[in-house]
């Protein structure tokens, strides 16, 4: 039977019905329209459904849609502050982060919940907070090199 | 993708019980998901109710106790253990542990009941628990009790819980100050992987010894051969050896898909000689086994 949830998304109230037994990652893109987030393994091992609850970076593949009830959600969509986009979105476009795309918004809240706790992050820290996260193109250097670019524009 | 389900929020630790005991074929517990979604997705399991327990009271709560202990709430995030324990030391094996655990995002959601309960023999956490004295607070309709974590584990994805129990929190003791522990976990990928082998130790600075192994048994094992083992003349190589011998022979291997008994046979030896030397290292003893290691490298 259907129940209501209630959240926040990309810092917006929202409210729908939704089955107990579908995902995070199943509303956002079928109910929400925001496509964004990718379904890759389906199993917490590729980081392509990568969202950001609460602030902390979560595969939405393994969080039923009912157990966000009341929390905040941040998908890609809503990491830019309007026409501006992120910080970690520029860097991605002026290093060629981006092959395919597919990792790419995973990547991208992935590195943005690092950044988070760690503003000055190492090559090596960077590597392993990004290492849930696949990029089959294996266009891993660049990444790594816009995340780190990413930083250094901060500080 | 999976069955439709029931996802049931209890008001209580006594509800939850209540209902896992109504509904005992039918009814799973919930707690960071990370298991049992993608149990039910790859068609393992079909439960009709999920029941998430993360939100009821110290689920995910982290503390020291009045005797110098760690309480664990069962449902407590593996990323809230490591910063939890960053600073302690001794406890160096679970945070290590709990690090090792699929990835970042995962760690934020998988809890340390989870890794416990699904009994998996090659569950990270459980060698740590092991050698650290673990015992778990497992709440059930007749009230609670506490059981070593030794005897939690029956086997493969058995436990020791009855109808309607649930673990509450795990508990550590007290740990002497200047005790070291460590886990070494062989896999075949540095990061989201399952252990191939694992193996955890922890030297007491009475030279005490405890070791305990993942992933070579059909449940978490700890060595009893050598618990509270104190060579007699000192750490030598034949010592070392002895140890190792003995930790080697309590493991029973297994071939499987992801490796051969042979190999993690080898690599219980391996592990369990790192293991050691780092420990001895940070007890001040590292002559006998730099010589031991010299010359199995010239041979």
């Amino acid at each position: 039977m259907k129940r209501q949830l209630n959240f926040t998304l990309n810092g917006r109230a929202v409210g729908l019905l939704v089955e107990p037994s579908r995902r995070l990652l199943d509303i956002l893109r079928d109910d929400l329209d925001l496509t964004g987030t990718k379904e890759g393994c389906g199993g917490g091992e590729c980081g392509a459904c990568t969202v950001l609850l609460e602030g902390e970076s979560v595969t939405s593949c393994l969080v039923l849609a009912l157990e966000v009830e009341g929390k905040s959600v941040l998908t890609v969509e809503g990491l830019s502050n309007h026409l501006e986009l992120d910080r970690l979105q520029q860097a991605f476009i002026a290093e060629g982060a981006i092959q395919c795309g597919f990792c790419t918004p995973g990547m991208l809240l992935s590195a943005k919940a690092l950044l988070s706790r760690n503003e000055t992050p190492s090559v090596q820290e960077i590597r392993e907070s990004l290492s849930g996260n696949l990029c089959r193109c294996t266009g891993y250097e660049r990444i790594v090199v816009a995340v780190s670019k990413a930083c250094a524009k901060e500080t | 993708m999976w069955n439709e389900f029931e996802y049931v929020v209890p008001r209580s630790w006594t509800e939850a019980c209540s209902f896992l005991a109504a509904n005992p074929h039918t009814a799973k517990v919930l707690a960071g998901g990370t298991d049992i979604l993608v149990r039910c997705r790859e068609g393992h399991l079909e439960p009709e109710y999920l029941v998430d327990i993360k939100n009821l009271p110290g689920a995910r709560e982290i503390s020291e106790t009045e005797g110098g202990g760690i309480s664990i709430g069962a449902a407590t995030p593996l990323n809230q253990i490591e910063r939890f324990l960053q600073d302690r030391p001794g406890f160096a094996a679970l945070r290590q542990a709990v690090h090792s655990v699929g990835s970042y995002q995962v760690r934020n959601r998988a809890s340390l009941g989870g890794n416990i309960c699904n009994a998996s023999p090659a569950a990270d956490s459980a060698p740590a628990l092991l050698i650290l004295g673990a015992t778990l607070s497992i709440v059930g309709l007749r009230g609670e009790r506490s059981l070593p974590l030794g005897d939690f584990f029956l086997g493969p994805g058995k436990t020791a819980l009855e109808q309607g129990e649930v673990v509450k929190s795990i508990e550590l003791p007290f740990l002497v100050d200047g005790a070291a522990s460590v886990y070494i976990k062989t896999a075949r990928t540095k990061a989201v992987d399952l252990a191939l082998v694992g193996v955890a130790a922890l030297l007491r600075p009475d030279r005490r010894l405890r070791i305990a192994l993942g992933a070579v048994a059909p449940r978490p094992l700890l060595v009893s051969a050598v618990e509270e083992w104190r060579p007699q003349a000192g750490w030598t190589e034949e010592a070392l050896e002895k140890v190792v011998a003995e930790v080697v022979s309590a493991a029973s291997p297994i071939t499987d898909l992801r490796a051969t008994a042979g190999y993690r046979s080898h690599m219980v030896a391996v592990q369990t000689r790192r293991a050691l030397a780092e420990l001895l290292g940070a007890v001040g003893v590292v002559v006998a086994l730099d010589r031991a290691r010299k010359r199995r490298h010239a041979e």
